[in-house]
């Protein structure tokens, strides 16, 4: 087994020798490698990282809240079934950015998705995804797929993986997205998905349960590879609890500890890979910072972003906190997000590819007002 | 002589105002940099007060790793130059998000996972041997965790093969969960290895073989026991997650 060290040792100057010269690299391009987890619904970012030295909260939502949170500052807290985070907190692999969203406030799940894959300020204005051509402008040719070829990867030039390999007999076949790619990409990248689609369907009996538990496994046993893919993509969906979302338990909480467990799979199954590794999760808004009649909450505007990886050199919740006292809220209902979420995805860009973050925001998002926030994670 | 006197107290005086002087420009130049930061230092008036002191060292604190800063009104001049030299930038944009530190004192513990069961509150004995029983991890939501086939030779289960169901398992969803795992042990009790770390086929053994050695105090049965009542004599497991799972054993033979 080659050593982390080893490889960089060997890896950097043969990386420099190959010699290209790629515009926007702010330093010598980096074996980084991007991990998104993609919590579809909208996740309760107050039930997660519950502000509990802010006295509105339990104003705002009194059923709302674990009853034990562990106390990670005077004013955040963290739901207890995040055990595996909160290790990794306490020993500066994570942080946390709250009171934070893709700059969308339509409260659609279908633009809100769009919008947090794409990376862009209006819903379906592109066919690529912020993650596919970062990958593009660093010449990163291989990645693991979650299984679909989510939009946010879609503008990288080369498909290396898909995961589960069996597009043939996946739970729900996404052929209509197969064909959408189709429509959108020509060239390499068609080449490469009809030798997906033919090398998959060879092996049938390789098919395995498309959990996000067993996908982290397989995407960080392939990632930790000398060669392997440099990012995966996963999805939990089912955060969209407009009833019986819970508190100390319940089905939110359930999600927090299969979120909580992938963290923990990934950092197991990537080995010496996790150092130079960032997992991040996105999700399209959070939700309404009151309880609903049915005990849950409904579609909302700011929540959380968890991060965790080796890049991570200091631990911290990053927030520019607007408070929970109904003036400060959006339109009266939402938690407001006061930092760009894609600020959190540039910077993860910056770590693991690499790339400078004015031509990330320029080239990839196409927004030179979104701020840099490395420092804040990275630093 | 009074004449000289005099010129010395207005010097002194000059001297002092002018240092004074200088020391308001420097705490306004702090001021002026930090309101346009998070960081409130107060109104901008050039005077040294509680609110610029917290707001600068929080800054300087943040910028730092959050290493303690303890920065008085008397490093002003240093402090500005370096606002206004060639980290003030740097400065500034670390300025724009608070970040608030972690300092968490509990003791998480021993981290385990869904499929992590602790036996040992086990209550058996070692003298009981059968060729092949069948085992369930019950879920208290009434489906199996895990179930298979295992040896019991002497006290020690031998597990067999058997399959694992990973994910939430909540209603619904299990038919989309199925994978197959392996049981392990540690010096806690046994295990279920991390679903995907381990596949174990159908009717396949997974190498090596698994043993759980059983308690000095277990008492053989009579006869092999019905699926209600189980082998074991104690035989609710909790998970890492406080979940609390059923052990079965029967269908001894």
């Amino acid at each position: 087994m080659i050593s982390r060290r080893h490889f960089l040792s060997i890896a950097t100057p043969a990386l420099a020798l190959s010699g290209y010269p790629v515009h926007g690299f702010t330093k010598e391009p980096i074996e980084g490698r991007i991990i998104v987890i993609m919590l579809q619904g909208g996740m309760d970012g107050l039930l997660a990282i519950p502000p509990i030295g802010d006295d509105n909260l339990f104003k705002q939502r009194k059923a709302l809240v674990a009853s034990n949170p562990l106390k990670l500052n005077p004013l955040f807290g963290i739901h207890p079934n995040f055990r595996n985070f909160s290790k990794m907190l306490k020993s500066n692999e994570a942080s946390i950015v709250h009171a934070t969203s893709f700059p969308y406030t339509g409260r659609s799940h279908f633009e809100g998705q769009n919008v947090a894959q794409s990376g862009s300020k209006l819903p379906f204005s592109t066919n690529t995804g912020w993650l596919g051509r970062a990958m593009e402008f660093a010449k990163i040719t291989g990645k693991a797929l979650s299984l679909d070829a989510p939009l946010l990867i879609r503008g990288a030039p080369e498909f290396d993986n898909f995961y589960p390999a069996n597009i043939e007999k996946t739970r729900s076949p996404q052929t209509a997205l197969i064909d959408l790619i189709k429509e959108t990409h020509d060239g390499d990248v068609m080449i490469a998905i009809d030798k997906l689609s033919r090398g998959s369907m060879s092996r049938p009996s390789r098919l395995r349960a498309r959990d996000p538990l067993s996908l982290a496994t397989k995407a960080g046993e392939s990632m930790r590879e000398l060669n392997g893919p440099r990012v995966a993509v996963l999805t939990i969906p089912e955060f969209d609890d407009h009833s019986s979302i819970g508190s100390t338990t319940g089905h939110h909480p359930e999600l927090f500890t299969l979120l909580d467990n992938v963290f923990y799979n990934l950092k197991i199954a990537l080995k010496e890979q996790w150092d130079n590794t960032i997992v991040l999760t996105t999700t399209e808004f959070g939700r309404t910072v009151q309880e609903n009649g049915s005990a849950g909450t409904d579609h909302g505007y700011g929540s959380v972003g968890l991060l965790a990886g080796g890049l991570i050199n200091k631990s911290s919740v990053v927030a520019n906190w607007p408070g929970l006292a109904s003036k400060d809220l959006y339109e009266k209902r939402d938690l407001f997000a006061t930092i760009d979420y894609r600020s959190v995805c540039s910077a993860c860009i910056e770590a693991a590819f690499g790339l400078d973050h004015d031509f990330i925001i320029e080239k990839v998002f196409e927004d030179k007002k979104i701020a840099r926030v490395y420092e804040h994670i990275f630093g | 002589m009074t004449k000289i006197k005099l010129k010395i107290t207005l010097f002194a005086i000059l001297m002092v105002f002018g240092t004074q002087v200088q020391a308001e420009k420097n705490v306004l130049c702090i001021q002026k940099f930090l309101t346009k930061t998070v960081f409130n230092p107060g109104p901008s008036d050039g005077a040294w007060g509680k609110k610029t002191e917290t707001a600068i060292n929080q800054l300087m604190s943040q910028a730092n790793n959050f290493e303690s800063q303890n920065i008085k009104k008397s490093d002003a001049e240093n402090i500005c130059k370096t606002l206004s030299g060639n980290q003030g930038s740097k400065l500034h944009e670390i300025g724009q998000f608070k970040r608030f530190p972690i300092m968490i004192t509990e003791d998480i513990g021993e981290i385990k996972s869904l499929t992590d069961f602790d036996f040992n509150n086990i209550s058996i004995s070692t003298n009981v041997t059968y060729k092949k029983c069948v085992f369930f991890i019950i879920h208290p939501k009434g489906f199996n965790r895990a179930l298979g086939q295992l040896e019991i030779n002497n006290g020690t289960l031998i597990f067999k093969n058997h399959k694992w169901k990973v994910g939430l398992g909540s209603a619904g969803k299990e038919n989309l969960l199925n994978e197959e795992a392996n049981l392990k042990l540690t010096k806690t009790g046994l295990h279920g290895i991390l679903p995907h770390l381990s596949y174990v086929g159908e009717g396949e053994v997974d190498k090596p073989v698994q043993y759980l050695i059983l308690g000095k105090d277990y008492i053989k049965p009579t006869k092999p026991s019905s699926l209600e009542e189980g082998i074991l004599g104690s035989n609710n497991y909790t998970d890492g997650y406080g979940t609390t799972y059923n052990f079965k054993i029967h269908s001894c033979s």
